[in-house]
């Protein structure tokens, strides 16, 4: 018999139960579903957190302390002046979270003072205004660069440049505002206040500094630049390994295996699901053999052989998964397209709907080859017999 | 013996072997079948015609003896092998008409064809002669549900025709119907028959075996009686 017959006599059979083969396809559309969906939400964080890195700025290296060492500015100014591959540096003060007040409006943001020259290490745009400069560092001017959620909050679309904010009883003069940069992990995002790390220093009453940006010359002098930095830091602080030095490569780098890590285990913990949906696919296989034992001692009777029968149980299980998760990638595309209204970001890859297509063929292959072999191999006077 | 005939059962032993006993089915049955006979298989219940239908349908095979199927030794074959075999010689049709429900009457003829990798177009016209040659050209869109009793029987016929076999076991065909439909179907077989068809009927029931040629009687797995009813034709097995 030719494989388009057994295609056609298993369509019959399944159209013989259509209840039954939808409720059995179901598990693989749950399963397939979920991979899809999960591995979107995997993809997507990852994709995220990607591009929060990127937006850094190329070339910008991290350099913080580790336990026992205090960094400060002028460490910020070694760096800057001893290591001849980087162009700049800005100490970067993370303070907290502080409320911003402007008039009878209020909202807690995270105050960061960082150094001149912040926003071309880290790749940073403004909307409106201007950023604080080296004499404004200098002066411990009282300017601040505020965040998008800041400005909304509290100017609610009038504008903020020129207005005076009150952080900590203290009054900043808004000179700008950070663009907008999406709903994402960690980094502050939208919800940050800018100040001098000068101004910041003596309201949080601390010398110290949290990291240090530095700007190597080039991507392909970063590496140098961060050991560069590492020995000087060493030197200074007369230990071994006193301070962590990231450059972006190496965050990214990491980003990528974290994430890529969770996505697999998204799909992964997925995938036991379209296993379950499979082992659905064998048991209600097994009930459609027993059931159909005389029709297959008929077909035997007047001429099937071992692999017609087989051939036609077994497309019936692939369809029945194959079907499933066809409509279990229309499924999970939907459910990303859901997650996202969350505020989640999600990423639907080609690849990712490829393999859960390909893992659910072969899961009908595999979970159907059982009852098939069965069904091949009855006895056809006992199957004739049989009631 | 100068020609090979149709079939040639030489000795045929067949033993089950029941947990503890063992029961002797067939002791040593030996028969031959020319082309164009119409032999009834008769005995009671027990006495081991359904098996020998099994092995004579190559839905079996004997625990011991030979059995020629135009001229060759099918007695050892394998499952495809056999599957192969009676799809190219062998037509059924049983008491419980055993239709598949959820195809019409011409996908049920056409059954058998699709395992010898016929076309569409030629299945669809086998099977309609076939069931043209019965008398139920008007019913091949019809399910078997939709359908007598009799008409279920013919469609039986109609699909063990399709493949042009050299021989048609028939295993109680009339044992599910009415007289009328009885009847009807002995009918048809005659006519088969005399249009040149091999048919073998096992039954318990004399009043189809008196429609038969020769009557080969079984007895507690052995052959009791092979007669012919019409002087001249020739009955090679013949024991007396």
């Amino acid at each position: 018999m030719r494989l388009g017959e057994a295609f056609r006599s298993a369509v019959e059979g399944l159209r013989g139960s259509i209840l039954r083969s939808a409720l059995t396809a179901l598990g693989i559309i749950i399963g397939v579903a979920a991979v899809i969906t999960l591995i979107a939400v995997g993809q997507g964080a990852g994709d995220d957190i990607t591009a929060e890195i990127g937006r850094l700025g190329a070339n910008a290296i991290l350099v913080s302390s580790r336990s026992g060492i205090a960094l400060n500015t002028d460490h910020a100014a070694e760096i800057a002046e001893r290591v001849p591959t980087v162009i700049r540096t800005a100490p970067v003060l993370n303070a907290g979270t502080s409320a911003a007040r402007w008039g009878a409006q209020s909202h807690d943001t995270s105050v960061r003072g960082v150094g001149a020259g912040y926003d071309i290490i880290t790749g940073t745009q403004l909307v409106t205004g201007r950023f604080f400069g080296e004499n404004e560092v200098e002066r411990r001017s009282r300017v601040a660069v505020i965040g998008n959620d800041v400005s909304e909050e509290l100017f609610r679309g009038r504008d903020p440049l020129g207005q005076s904010v009150s952080v900590r009883g203290q009054a900043f003069t808004v000179i700008g505002v950070l663009e907008s940069q999406g709903s994402s992990f960690g980094g502050g995002g939208d919800n940050v206040i800018l100040i001098p790390i000068s101004t910041a220093q003596r309201l949080f009453t601390t010398t110290r500094v949290s990291t240090i940006y530095a700007q190597a010359e080039s991507a392909e002098v970063s590496a140098m630049a961060s050991s560069h930095i590492r020995r000087i830091m060493d030197l200074r602080f007369g230990r071994e390994d006193s301070v962590n030095v990231t450059s972006q490569d190496q965050l990214l780098d990491i980003v990528r295996t974290v994430t890529s890590t969770l996505t697999v285990m998204l799909g992964a913990i997925a995938g036991i699901s379209l296993l379950v949906g499979g082992i659905g696919i064998m048991n209600i296989m097994l009930v459609s053999v027993k059931e159909r034992t005389r029709e297959i001692g008929i077909r035997k009777a007047v001429g099937a052989k071992k692999r017609d029968i087989l051939a036609q149980f077994l497309v019936e299980s692939i369809l029945l998964s194959l079907g499933g998760g066809l409509v279990g990638i229309g499924f999970g595309w939907l459910l990303a397209r859901f997650v996202e209204v969350f505020g989640l970001t999600t990423a639907v890859t080609p690849g990712s709907v490829l393999l859960a297509f390909g893992f659910s063929a072969a899961v009908g292959l595999f979970f159907g080859v059982y009852p098939a072999a069965q069904a091949a191999k009855l006895d056809p006077i006992e199957a004739l017999r049989y009631q | 013996m100068a020609t090979e005939p149709l079939l040639r059962l030489e000795n045929i032993h067949k033993t089950y072997d029941m947990g503890d006993v063992r029961v002797h089915a067939l002791r040593g049955v030996g028969f031959r079948v020319e082309p164009g006979e119409f032999v009834a298989i008769m005995g009671p219940s027990g006495s081991g015609k359904s098996t020998l239908m099994h092995i004579i349908g190559c839905l079996d095979r004997p625990t011991a003896g030979e059995y020629f199927l135009e001229g060759e030794d099918v007695s050892q074959k394998g499952d495809d092998e056999l599957a192969e075999l009676r799809n190219r010689y062998l037509g059924f049709v049983f008491q419980e008409f055993n239709l598949l429900p959820s195809m019409t009457a011409l996908e049920n003829v056409a059954l058998p064809l699709t395992y010898r990798g016929a076309s569409a177009r030629e299945r669809v016209e086998i099977a309609t002669r076939a069931l043209e040659r019965v008398g139920l050209g008007d019913r091949v869109r019809h399910k078997p549900n939709q359908l007598s009793g009799g008409q279920k029987q013919r469609v039986a016929i109609a699909r063990s025709l399709a493949t042009e076999p050299a021989v048609l076991m028939a295993d109680e065909p009339t044992g599910n119907l009415d007289t009328t439909a009885q009847g009807d179907i002995m009918g048809i077989l005659c006519e088969l028959n005399e249009s040149g068809i091999t048919i073998i009927v096992v039954t318990h029931d004399p009043a189809v075996g008196a429609h038969c040629k020769r009557v080969i009687r079984l007895l507690d797995g052995s052959i009791v009686g092979d007669e012919s009813s019409r002087p001249g034709v020739v009955s090679p097995g013949e024991t007396r």
